[in-house]
C-alpha cells in the first residue's frame, strides 16, 4: 500500500478509485435480480403464506402469468416503479415455490407494441399519464390452456390483499367448476340482468356482492320460488321479506337435504330505508322467516337490537358533533371468534345496527358464535334506536339485562322441518323431507348493513379510475363465509393476512373506563335535569283562577331557581363530557414530554458533569 | 508495521471518539438531534394522535433530520486536521492513510449511532402503548443506522477535500441531498430531456429512499445493506485517495 508508483501517484490512486466504483456498481447490479430476503416482521406480511403454497402444491396443470409493466417510459413516477420491482418478486417468489408450474413472463407494453396489443386483449387497463401522455399499465394476466383471467390494474392502496388477489387469479384458471351462489334479496345486492345490451345500467349493485362475484358464480333467486334448484348448494338470504309458504317450505327442504345456508336478516335496514321519509321500504312486517327459526331453535326479535359500550362507534352525528354510538358496533378481536377459521384472522367489523340471536341447545346440532358483544350490551328497541335517543338507550342499559349477545352464528347438524304436514299437500309428496337427510349449515348474521357499500369500503380516485379500498373487514368475513361453505379452503388462509391494525391498547382501556365514568354521571345529570324541566313546566303552567297571564312574585322567584338549576346542570353535562378525554390528552402530554425533553435534558446534563469533571481535572494537572 | 491493523485503526477510532466528547458542541448536536427527532415525530406527525403502534412516523422524519446533522457531526473530521496541519503529526503514528480514514469514520459512524440510540425512549413508549410488531422496528433501525453510515462517508470525503468545515458541510449536505432526492420525479423530468432511459434508471437506482423504505417496513433484502456498504466503500476510497493526494502535493 505505501509503495507509491513515484511516477505518477494521482493517477494511480485515481485509477484504483475508478476501479473500485465501477466494480461495486456492478456487484450492485449483478445482485439486482437476485432475491435473498428475509421477512423481519411478525405477521410475516412479506413472505408467501401456507394457503398459497398449497395452492402452488396442488396445481395440476402450468398456469402463465403475464405481468405487463410500463417500465422503460421515465414518466412513470418512480413511487410506482418502486411497487411495481416488489409485484414482480413476488411473482419470482411463485415461479419459485411453484417447482416450474407457475411460468412467469415480463411485458413492456410500449405504445404500438405487440405488447400492448396483447395486454388490451387480455384486459390489462392503461392509464393515460396526463393529458397527452403515454398510457401507463400494470396489470396482471393469467392463462392455463383455455382459460384467462385478468388484474386489470393493480393497485398499490390494496397492496396487503395482492398475493390474495394474485391467488383468486390462479384459481380461476385452474378451478375446473365456480361454485354456484343463490341469492335472495330484497335490495338490490346484484347487478340487473342486462335485458338490453346496448343500455348501460347505472345500478352495479353492492361491491361486496361484486367482489364476491369474482370468486363464485352468483345466481339470482326470485322470492316466488317453489324449490331450491339442485345444482345451488349454497344459498344466501339477504334481508328476506315478503316470502310466501311456497318459498318458506322450499328453503325449509333446502336446509333438510344438506343444504348451506347464509342468512342475513336486520331488525334496522339502513340500505332498505327510503331516503325522503326515513321509513323501512316497503314497511316491515312480521319476519319473514320465523316459522324456520321456530323449527331450528333460533331466536330472533326484529323489534331488536343491541347496544355494546364497548364496541361503540365513533361518529359524527347530524349536528357536527363527534358522539360515540354504541348501536354502531365495531368488533374487534375479542368480539370475534378467535378459533373459527371464517373469523380468526379478521382485524374489525362494522356492524350498524344489528339484531342478536339466542339458540335454543339441541344435541343433535352444534352452535358456533362467530361474533358477539361485549358483556357490556343490552336490547334496544328498534324506535329508540332509530330516534338515536343516546340518553334513553343509556337508561335502557341501566335497567335491562346486560349480558353478551351473539349477532352472527353458525349452527351446523341435523334440523327438523318447520312444516311437518306438508308432505299430505305437496305435490312431491314422496321426496318430502320431514327430518335432515345430511347435515346441513346455517350462518345466520344479525345485519345486512354490513354488506353495504357506505360501511365497507371508501371510494378513491387512482388515476382516474374508482379504487375501492376496504375500510374494514366486512367483506372479507363475507367471502370467508361463503369460502367455508363452498369455496376453495386455501384461499382462506391468504385473505386474511392483512396488515393489522396495532392501536394504541392503552389509550383504547383509558376510553372506555372513561365512558363508563361518563355514563354513570352522565345518566344522573339528566334525570335531574328531566326533573328540574318538570318542575318549570309544572310551575309556568299552573295559575291561579283569575290570575290569567300575569305570575305571582312568588311564582316567578320560583321559576328563576329552576332555571338557574337547568343551566348549572347542563354546564355539569358539558364538563363531563368534556373531561372523557381528559385522561387520554393528559397522557398524551407526557409521552410528549418524556420523548422529545427528557432525553435532550439527560443529555445536557451528563455534558455539564462531564464537563466540570473535566475542568477540575485540568485544575489539577 | 509494528501495529496490527486492526489496532491501528482502533488506535485512531479510540483518539477521534475521546475528541468527539471531549467538546461541548457534540453534547449540543446530540441535544439538538434528539429534541428535532421527537419534535417531527410528535407534532409533525402527531404520532400520540394517529393512534398506531408504529414507529413509522419516526422513521419517516430520520433520514431529513440525518441529511441536516450527519454533515455537521463530520466536517471537522479532516477540515481541522487539514487547517491545523496535524496531518502530517497523525501520519507520524505507524498507521497507514487508509486506516486512519476507516478509524475516523468508524468514530464518527459510533457518534451517530449512539446519537440514534439515545432516541430508545421511543422504542419503549410504543411497547407500552400498545403491541408494535418488534421485527419492523428493528428493520427500521437497522435501516436508520446504515443510512446514518452511509453519510458519515460522505461527510468523510468532503471533509477531507477542504480546510474549510463550513464548505464540508454544504457539499456533504448536497450530496446527501442529491443521494435522497435521486429518484424524485422533478429530478427524473429534468433528466429525461436529455438522457437516455439507461442513464435515468442508473440514477434512480443510486437513491437512498428505496432502500431504507424496504427496511422501515420489516424486510431484510441483501441488497440493501449491499447498497449502504457500497456508498461507504466508494466514498471511504475517495476520502484516501484526497487524502493521500494532497500529502504528497
Amino acid at each position: 500500500m505505501n509503495a507509491k508508483n513515484t511516477r505518477n501517484p494521482a493517477a494511480g490512486r485515481f485509477i484504483i478509485l475508478a476501479a473500485t466504483v465501477a466494480m461495486v456498481l456492478a456487484i450492485n447490479f449483478i445482485a439486482r435480480p437476485v432475491i435473498c430476503r428475509v421477512d423481519l416482521t411478525e405477521d410475516k406480511l412479506y413472505t408467501l403464506s401456507d394457503g398459497t403454497r398449497n395452492i402452488l402444491a396442488s396445481l395440476k396443470q402450468p398456469v402463465t402469468l403475464k405481468f405487463y409493466f410500463t417500465e422503460s417510459d421515465p414518466q412513470v413516477p418512480v413511487m410506482l416503479k418502486n411497487f411495481a420491482r416488489q409485484v414482480e418478486e413476488l411473482l419470482q417468489e411463485y415461479a419459485q415455490a411453484s417447482d416450474g408450474k407457475i411460468i412467469l413472463e415480463k411485458y413492456d407494453p410500449e405504445p404500438d407494441s405487440d405488447a400492448e396489443d396483447w395486454a388490451r386483449r387480455y384486459g390489462v387497463s392503461g392509464q393515460a399519464l396526463g393529458a397527452m401522455g403515454p398510457m401507463l399499465y400494470l396489470g396482471l394476466a393469467a392463462v392455463s390452456g383455455t382459460r384467462e383471467a385478468v388484474i386489470p390494474l393493480i393497485d398499490p392502496q390494496q397492496e396487503e390483499l395482492l398475493e390474495y388477489n394474485i391467488d383468486r387469479l390462479i384459481d380461476k384458471v385452474t378451478e375446473p367448476v365456480r361454485p354456484v351462489i343463490g341469492v335472495l334479496s330484497s335490495l338490490p345486492v346484484l347487478p340487473p340482468p342486462m335485458d338490453n345490451p346496448w343500455m348501460q345500467s347505472k345500478e352495479q349493485g353492492w361491491y361486496a356482492f361484486r367482489d364476491l362475484k369474482e370468486q363464485f358464480a352468483l345466481e339470482p333467486v326470485a322470492p316466488t320460488v317453489t324449490n331450491i334448484p339442485d345444482h345451488l348448494e349454497t344459498l344466501m338470504i339477504v334481508q328476506p321479506q315478503d316470502l310466501d309458504q311456497a318459498a318458506l317450505q322450499a328453503i325449509d327442504q333446502f336446509v333438510l337435504r344438506g343444504g348451506r345456508l347464509l342468512v342475513f336478516a336486520d331488525p334496522l335496514c339502513y340500505s332498505a330505508m327510503d331516503q325522503t321519509t326515513g321509513r323501512m321500504n316497503p314497511p316491515s312486517g312480521p319476519f319473514a322467516l320465523q316459522p324456520l327459526f321456530d323449527a331450528w331453535g333460533v331466536g330472533y326479535d326484529p323489534q331488536q337490537v343491541v347496544a355494546d359500550f364497548d364496541a361503540a362507534t365513533t361518529v359524527q352525528s347530524g349536528d357536527g358533533r363527534v358522539e360515540s354510538n354504541p348501536i354502531w358496533l365495531t368488533l374487534q378481536r375479542d368480539s370475534l371468534n378467535r378459533t373459527n377459521i371464517i373469523t380468526s384472522r379478521l382485524g374489525s367489523m362494522l356492524l350498524p345496527a344489528a339484531g342478536f340471536f339466542t339458540v335454543k341447545p339441541d344435541e343433535r346440532r352444534r352452535a358456533v358464535t362467530l361474533a358477539s358483544t361485549s358483556p357490556h350490551s343490552t336490547a334496544v328497541n328498534i324506535l329508540l334506536a332509530q330516534r338515536g335517543d343516546g340518553a334513553a338507550i343509556r337508561s335502557q342499559y341501566k335497567s335491562g339485562p346486560v349480558e353478551s349477545r351473539a349477532v352472527a352464528l353458525q349452527l351446523r347438524g341435523l334440523f327438523t322441518s318447520a312444516f311437518p304436514h306438508a308432505s299430505a299437500t305437496n305435490e312431491s309428496a314422496a321426496s318430502w323431507l320431514n327430518e335432515s337427510a345430511k347435515e346441513g349449515v346455517i350462518t345466520l348474521v344479525g345485519d345486512v348493513d354490513l354488506l353495504a357499500d357506505p360501511f365497507t369500503v371508501r371510494a378513491l380516485n387512482f388515476f382516474g379510475q374508482t379504487a375501492y379500498q376496504p375500510m374494514n373487514d366486512n367483506i372479507t368475513f363475507l367471502l370467508n363465509t361463503a369460502e367455508t361453505l363452498s369455496g376453495n379452503q386455501n384461499l382462506l388462509d391468504v385473505r386474511t393476512r392483512a396488515r393489522m391494525e396495532r392501536p394504541f391498547l392503552v389509550v383504547q382501556d383509558l376510553l372506555k373506563q372513561a365512558q363508563q365514568r361518563f355514563l354513570q354521571k352522565e345518566q344522573a345529570l339528566q334525570e335531574q335535569l328531566t326533573v328540574t324541566e318538570q318542575r318549570l313546566r309544572e310551575l309556568e303552567n299552573r295559575k291561579d283562577e283569575g290570575q290569567e297571564f300575569i305570575l305571582s312574585a312568588q311564582q316567578k322567584k320560583e321559576i328563576e331557581t329552576f332555571r338557574q338549576q337547568e343551566y348549572e346542570t347542563r354546564k355539569q353535562l358539558k364538563l363531563v363530557r368534556r373531561n372523557l378525554r381528559k385522561d387520554i390528552e393528559a397522557l398524551g402530554l407526557r409521552i410528549k414530554w418524556i420523548n422529545v425533553a427528557l432525553m435532550p435534558l439527560l443529555v445536557g446534563v451528563a455534558g455539564i458533569v462531564f464537563w466540570r469533571y473535566r475542568r477540575r481535572k485540568m485544575k489539577q494537572a | 508495521m509494528p501495529y496490527s491493523s486492526l489496532s491501528a485503526v482502533g488506535l485512531i477510532f479510540r483518539r477521534e471518539l475521546k475528541s468527539y466528547f471531549e467538546s461541548p458542541v457534540a453534547y449540543v448536536f446530540l441535544i439538538v438531534f434528539l429534541l428535532l427527532s421527537g419534535f417531527l415525530t410528535f407534532f409533525a406527525s402527531s404520532f400520540y394522535e394517529a393512534g398506531q403502534a408504529d414507529l413509522r412516523a419516526f422513521f419517516f422524519w430520520q433520514p431529513w433530520v440525518y441529511l441536516l446533522l450527519v454533515p455537521a457531526a463530520t466536517m471537522r473530521l479532516w477540515s481541522e486536521e487539514r487547517r491545523t496541519g496535524t496531518i502530517e503529526l497523525l501520519l507520524t503514528l505507524p498507521v497507514t492513510m487508509m486506516q486512519a480514514v476507516l478509524g475516523k469514520f468508524l468514530a464518527a459512524w459510533l457518534f451517530m449511532a449512539i446519537a440514534i440510540a439515545l432516541t430508545s425512549p421511543m422504542i419503549f413508549t410504543v411497547l407500552w402503548l400498545g403491541e408494535p410488531d418488534i421485527g419492523a422496528m428493528a428493520g427500521g433501525y437497522l435501516g436508520c443506522l446504515l443510512l446514518a453510515g452511509a453519510w458519515v462517508s460522505v461527510g468523510c470525503v468532503t471533509s477531507a477535500m477542504t480546510r474549510n468545515q463550513v464548505v464540508s458541510f454544504v457539499l456533504a449536505l448536497l450530496i446527501s441531498l442529491f443521494l435522497l432526492l435521486a429518484g424524485w420525479p422533478p429530478v427524473i423530468s429534468m433528466l429525461s430531456r436529455w438522457a437516455p432511459v439507461s442513464l435515468i434508471n442508473a440514477v434512480a437506482a443510486l437513491s437512498v429512499a428505496p432502500h431504507v423504505e424496504s427496511m422501515q417496513r420489516g424486510i431484510l433484502d441483501l441488497r440493501d445493506p449491499l447498497y449502504f456498504f457500497s456508498v461507504m466503500a466508494i466514498m471511504l476510497l475517495a476520502a484516501q485517495s484526497v487524502l493521500t493526494n494532497r500529502k504528497s502535493a
